[in-house]
C-alpha cells in the first residue's frame, strides 16, 4: 500500500463522514429552511474530498481534472441551489399567507 | 456507502412537504454524481467521468427548472 492509497483511503473516510452528517441533517432536521443548511457539507466538503482522493491515485491527469471539474460544478451549483430554493420556499410561505 | 446513502436520501425524497421532497432530491443528486465519479474511478474508464460530469450540471439545471416550477404553480 503507497501513500497515495493511504491519503485516498483517508480522505474518502472523511469524505463519507461528511457524507453521513449531510444525510442526518437532513433527515433530522426540524424544518425546510435547517434542513437546506444541511445540504453543504454534501457539495462543498465530501465532493472536493472525493476529487483529491482522485487526484491522489491519478495525479494531475485528466480523471484527477474531471474529479475537480465535477467537485466545482457541485459547489457552485449548490450555493446557487440553495438560495433558490429558500426564495422559493418564501414566496410559497407568502402565497399561502395571503 | 455512497450508494447506501444514495438510497437512504432518496427514501427522504417520499416523506415531508414539497419543499422538503425538493431538499431531499438534491441530496440524492449530489450523491449519485459523487457515485458515479467512484464507478468511473473504481472501473478505470476514462468515459465514465464525463458521465458524472454531465449528469452534476443536468441535475443542477434540472433542479433549478423544476424549482421555477415550484414557484409559479404553488
Amino acid at each position: 500500500m503507497t501513500g497515495s492509497d493511504v491519503a485516498a483511503a483517508c480522505l474518502l473516510t472523511l469524505a463519507a463522514l461528511g457524507a453521513l452528517v449531510s444525510l442526518v441533517g437532513v433527515w433530522a432536521a426540524p424544518n425546510g429552511w435547517a434542513r437546506l443548511h444541511y445540504l453543504g457539507p454534501a457539495s462543498v466538503v465530501t465532493a472536493p474530498l472525493v476529487a483529491l482522493a482522485v487526484v491522489a491515485t491519478e495525479a494531475f491527469d485528466t480523471r484527477g481534472l474531471k474529479s475537480l471539474l465535477v467537485a466545482l460544478v457541485l459547489g457552485a451549483g449548490n450555493a446557487l441551489l440553495v438560495h433558490q430554493t429558500a426564495r422559493v420556499m418564501r414566496v410559497r410561505q407568502r402565497q399561502r399567507a395571503q | 456507502m455512497f450508494v447506501v446513502l444514495g438510497v437512504a436520501a432518496g427514501l427522504l425524497t417520499v416523506r415531508g412537504s414539497v419543499m422538503d421532497r425538493v431538499v431531499a432530491m438534491q441530496l440524492t443528486s449530489t450523491f449519485a454524481t459523487i457515485t458515479l465519479l467512484l464507478l468511473a474511478e473504481g472501473f478505470d474508464r476514462d468515459v465514465y467521468f464525463d458521465l458524472a460530469i454531465v449528469f452534476a450540471a443536468m441535475s443542477f439545471v434540472g433542479t433549478l427548472v423544476y424549482l421555477r416550477a415550484l414557484e409559479w404553480w404553488t
